[in-house]
């Protein structure tokens, strides 16, 4: 036979380009002809002739390859749909259980993406910063930045070209109907080039803006009165609900308490700015020079043009090394820490996504054990099949590809009703997540999300596929070679082992929720320190220049105390902070002891009665009481952790604190109060008595009632009304309500991963039911022949189920082995729980073992109930 | 004369064909050809105008006999190629295709934007 031309080796080279099919068709007669072709050319002598028989065979090759694979593809497609219709419901079973695992996988990626990738929606969101003043020990993991320290960080740094500081503010906008106390930001100078955002309406905050405020900023901080804003820029939502979306509402002016402010602009639709979502209104600030040791504004920068992040961090940390050298008493100890925004938006959440990821994968690991078992079980049942086609000329790679196919098939359908899911579950699911989850409302399912289905659909298609094709390969070769007895061993097998793998997964999963189950129990049986039935907790709103004067803020405060306290069914009522809110002040005391001590204390600026409302109880003296005032001797209540700490073994009444040149009393101990962190352990804190505090806010009144709280509010806000009409109340809620919301987070977790877990450990159960079954009706002639024998149906029963019984327990090993690798992992979830507590363990092999086993003696009470005589017939 | 299969099928279901497709189903009209004889006929009677490359002239092969417009036959011991020759059915597709073009001319020429063959 004579050597190919280089001409028909390349040609042939060419034709790989083809499905093998088409090649073992076609191949052979297509050379020949292009052997001809070329020996026309040459005979014509006719190089241009070459060339074009050349370039028409490789344009011809690209041109119809694809549309041959495509075709096959289709054919391979129409051939699966076949199938899949001939089993209703397989096919139903296989879709369900796919949908179910990439629909709960695209709802979680669908939040994680946004809140852990996605960009911030604002112009060049890659060169935002946050600026966070940190300590250097870390101890205190500071948010907040001292307006001061920014001021020279503005001016010193070349890396940013612009950084805005942004504080929290609170107004009450009076006008028609009840006056409304809104939620606001204000911001420096630098805050619309951070953020140039284009406005729906109006414009942006100009130097005059900040002209008057700039002037009295700079004048001494004490006895002035804080200067107002007189212009907002207001958010899409106020002014479609304040001001019907009207045009003029621009230039309006409005009032916020008794300033007069002009709205200057509209927000853009749907503008939320990470951290202040429920923001309003924004106003200009120039903050007041309250020395470097005061932090408590938030900082942005955006890096200059060019700049990347670390050569920030370079200029800052020298930056933050020389205002130490120049300031030590207010920065020593302290450093400049630049992050990226959208990751610093992300970090309290990392944890709580990955984990949400982890039992969203683990569902849909267990769902692809289940297609391929369902496949492989396919596959035997197919052997004929196979073996017929495998016969008939269908080569190896033509069944895998057939196999692929199916699988492939079954993905796509799994893949649109997982789209379909996922629709629905991600509204559910940012419900579920912690209310201070940053960007909820970004949170859609958009082009990356659909992307990630598909790609996780076909990920998962090729991945069922392979273990199936092999199961179908090799039972068709072994048919053929007349080996058929033993090929369903291997695929007997690899199912079995698919099986102990959903176990084992289901039951890592049920010992997470066995752990978060007995975190939320630990949480539920904390010791609050305070009682939270029939108490209701009303938010005030003395703002605005007429309680800037002294006198007047503590006589509202009293007279509202008197006679909240006189309405019937009261039991006590009183002002101070929040309870489990925010609202504490971090102050310096000093023991007046030999040698004097300093320390560190919460401080709670409450009136009298507050404490009584609250619950608190008294372990030694007395509470506040109307007889603490202004002109009395100062007195401090402290709390239990404060009493152990600093006087350790004896007896704090009586002892005497001092903190801004005045001397306070202990004159009495209440047990500790836990406050917004339920978990942390509460901290030394330092009860002071309104009158005795008159620079200090308080800014909740607290009523407790003999029963109904709720039903006092009409009293309260008709008393209100006469003090002051201009007054909002704001965040009404019953303590009942704040501590279920602040218990909220866990329970929600604990719902989600419980979800999962019962998906997991339905597939399981479906799953090891399947292998059951299956092998029930393989012995079926076997236990005709036992029963003629003389076994009992026990004996039946037990032989079934011992088949189960193995894999159940390789599972439950396996699980437990996988729950204690991974307990590093729940170990950020878990509250005054080991995560090795037994308990957990224990719950969680119980609840799978017991699945596992009832879906064992569904087939096996099944086989008791064979008629030998049917049973031998089918031999 | 569009004759039904033996399935019934209309050959007119089939059309409009690609110029392509009719140009090899065109030169087995006059008999049976292997695939290189295919491809020098069609080039010649079109003058080099159409020259189909093997890969596009094995696709159509393929549809047209999965689709049962040609039939194969081995051409002898000693050579690997097959001969392709038109099925009565595909003799009805390839006429009806025939007319079809004929018609559409004859809507050109009332139109007046081709003129008619002299003596027509």
């Amino acid at each position: 036979m004579p050597q190919p031309s280089i001409a028909e080796r390349l040609f042939r080279a060419l034709l790989r380009a083809f499905p093998a099919e088409f090649r073992g068709d076609y191949g052979d007669q297509m050379t020949d002809d292009f052997r001809d072709q070329q020996a026309d050319v040459v005979a014509r002598n006719r190089r241009a002739g070459q060339w074009r028989l050349w370039m028409r065979t490789i344009v011809g090759v690209m041109n119809r390859a694809p549309r041959e694979h495509l075709d096959i593809l289709r054919r391979d497609a129409a051939y699966a749909l076949r199938q899949l219709r001939r089993r209703p419901a397989i096919t139903l079973g296989a879709v369900v259980t796919l949908a179910v695992g990439l629909g709960l996988n695209t709802a979680v990626f669908g939040l994680a993406s946004t809140i852990l990738w996605r960009s911030l929606p604002f112009p060049e969101p890659d060169r935002l910063v946050v600026i966070h003043e940190i300590s250097v020990d870390g101890s205190r993991e500071g948010t907040s930045v001292s307006a001061t320290n920014f001021a020279d960080w503005e001016t010193r740094s070349r890396t940013l070209e612009a950084m805005t500081l942004v504080g929290r503010t609170t107004q009450t906008l009076l006008g028609a109907g009840d006056p409304e106390l809104l939620i606001g930001r204000r911001v420096s100078r630098g805050f619309f080039r951070v953020l140039p955002i284009q406005l729906e309406r109006g414009r942006a905050f100009t130097d005059q803006d900040y002209a008057p405020l700039e002037a009295t900023a700079a004048g001494p901080i004490t006895d002035r009165v804080t200067p107002e804003p007189g212009v907002a820029i207001i958010s899409h939502d106020l002014w479609q609900r304040r001001f019907s979306g009207s045009a003029d509402a621009v230039g309006r002016t409005v009032r916020f308490g008794k300033t007069s402010v002009e709205i200057i602009g509209v927000l853009p639709r749907g503008f939320e700015f990470p951290g202040a979502e429920e923001a309003e209104f924004w106003q200009p600030m120039v903050p007041e020079n309250a020395g470097r040791r005061a932090r408590y504004l938030s900082a942005f920068g955006k890096l200059a043009a060019g700049v990347a992040l670390p050569q920030a961090r370079h200029e800052f940390d020298a930056i933050s090394a020389d205002l130490a050298q120049l300031y030590p008493r207010a920065n020593q100890g302290f450093r400049i820490r630049l992050t990226e925004w959208r990751d610093d938006v992300a970090g309290p959440m990392r944890g709580y996504l990955w984990l949400l990821l982890g039992a969203a994968t683990t569902v849909l690991l267990i769902a692809c054990a289940s297609i391929g078992n369902l496949l492989l079980a396919q596959a035997s049942g197919r052997r004929l099949e196979f073996a017929t086609r495998s016969a008939l000329g269908a080569s190896r790679a033509s069944l895998v590809r057939q196999m692929l196919t199916e699988a492939l098939v079954f993905a796509a359908l799994g893949g649109v009703f997982a789209l379909l899911l996922a629709f629905w579950a991600l509204p559910v699911l940012t419900r579920l997540a912690p209310a201070d989850t940053p960007r909820l409302r970004e949170i859609r399912v958009d082009g990356l999300v659909v992307a990630f289905t598909a790609a996780s659909s076909i990920a998962v298609g090729l991945l069922c596929g392979v273990l199936a094709s092999i199961a179908a390969a090799t039972s068709a070769q072994s048919i053929r070679h007349g080996t058929g007895a033993d090929v369903r061993g291997p695929a007997r097998r690899f199912r079995a082992a698919l099986t102990v793998m959903q176990i084992a997964l289901a039951l890592s999963l049920a010992v997470g929720t066995g752990l978060l189950t007995r975190t939320l129990r630990a949480v539920a049986a904390l010791d609050l320190g305070f009682s939270p039935s029939n108490v209701l907790s009303i938010g005030l709103t003395p703002t605005g220049p007429q309680y800037s004067n002294v006198g007047v803020k503590t006589q509202f405060e009293s007279e509202l105390e008197t006679r909240a306290r006189a309405l019937p069914g009261v039991i006590a009522a009183g002002i101070g902070s929040r309870p489990l809110g925010g609202g504490s002040f971090l102050n310096t005391f000093t023991i007046v002891d030999n040698p004097p001590r300093t320390v560190d204390a919460s401080v709670d600026v409450v009136g009298p009665g507050y404490l009584e409302a609250l619950g608190a109880r008294l372990s030694a003296g007395r509470f506040i009481t109307t007889g603490d005032t202004a002109t009395g001797p100062l007195v401090a209540v402290i709390n239990r952790a404060a009493a152990l700490g600093w006087w350790p073994g004896s007896d704090p009444l009586g002892r005497m604190l001092t903190t801004d040149e005045k001397r306070l009393q202990v004159v009495g101990v209440v047990e500790d109060v836990r406050r917004n962190n339920l978990e942390a352990e509460p901290s030394p804190t330092v009860y002071l008595a309104t009158a005795q505090s008159p620079n200090f806010w308080t800014n909740n009144l607290l009523i407790r009632t003999s029963s109904d709280a709720r039903a006092i509010l009409p009293a309260v806000r008709e008393i209100m009304r006469s003090i002051d009409r201009d007054q909002a109340l704001a965040r009404i809620t019953t303590l009942e309500d704040s501590l279920r919301e602040a218990t909220a987070p866990r329970r929600n977790l604990l719902s989600l991963v419980g979800v999962f877990s019962a998906m997991a450990l339905l597939l399981a159960v479906i799953g090891i039911y399947s292998v059951v079954a299956e092998s029930f009706a393989q012995r079926i002639p076997e236990i005709g022949v036992r029963m003629a024998l003389g076994a009992t149906k026990t004996n039946v029963i037990v032989l079934i189920v011992r088949h189960g019984m193995w894999l159940i327990v390789a599972g439950t090993l396996l699980g437990l082995a996988a729950a204690m690798a991974f307990n590093r992992v729940m170990s950020a979830f878990v509250f005054r729980v080991a995560t090795t507590d037994p308990a957990a363990y224990l719950a969680a092999v119980l609840c799978v073992a017991a699945a596992a086993l009832a879906a064992c003696l569904l087939p096996a009470t099944r086989a008791a109930r064979v008629d030998p005589v049917v049973a031998l017939r089918t031999e | 004369m569009a004759s039904h299969d033996l399935h019934g099928r209309d050959p007119k279901a089939l059309l409009p064909l690609t110029p392509a497709v009719f140009h090899v189903l065109l030169s087995l009209v006059d008999g049976q050809k292997h695939g290189y004889l295919i491809l020098k006929e069609v080039a010649e009677r079109t003058g080099g105008e159409v020259e189909l490359s093997t890969g596009t002239l094995y696709g159509i092969v393929k549809r047209l006999l999965a689709d049962g417009l040609i039939r194969e036959s081995a051409l002898g011991s000693t050579d690997r190629r097959r001969a392709y020759r038109l099925t009565d059915f595909g003799r009805g597709v390839a006429h009806a295709e025939a007319e079809r073009l004929r018609d559409l001319l004859r809507s050109a020429q009332a139109k007046a934007l081709l003129a008619r063959p002299s003596g027509a």
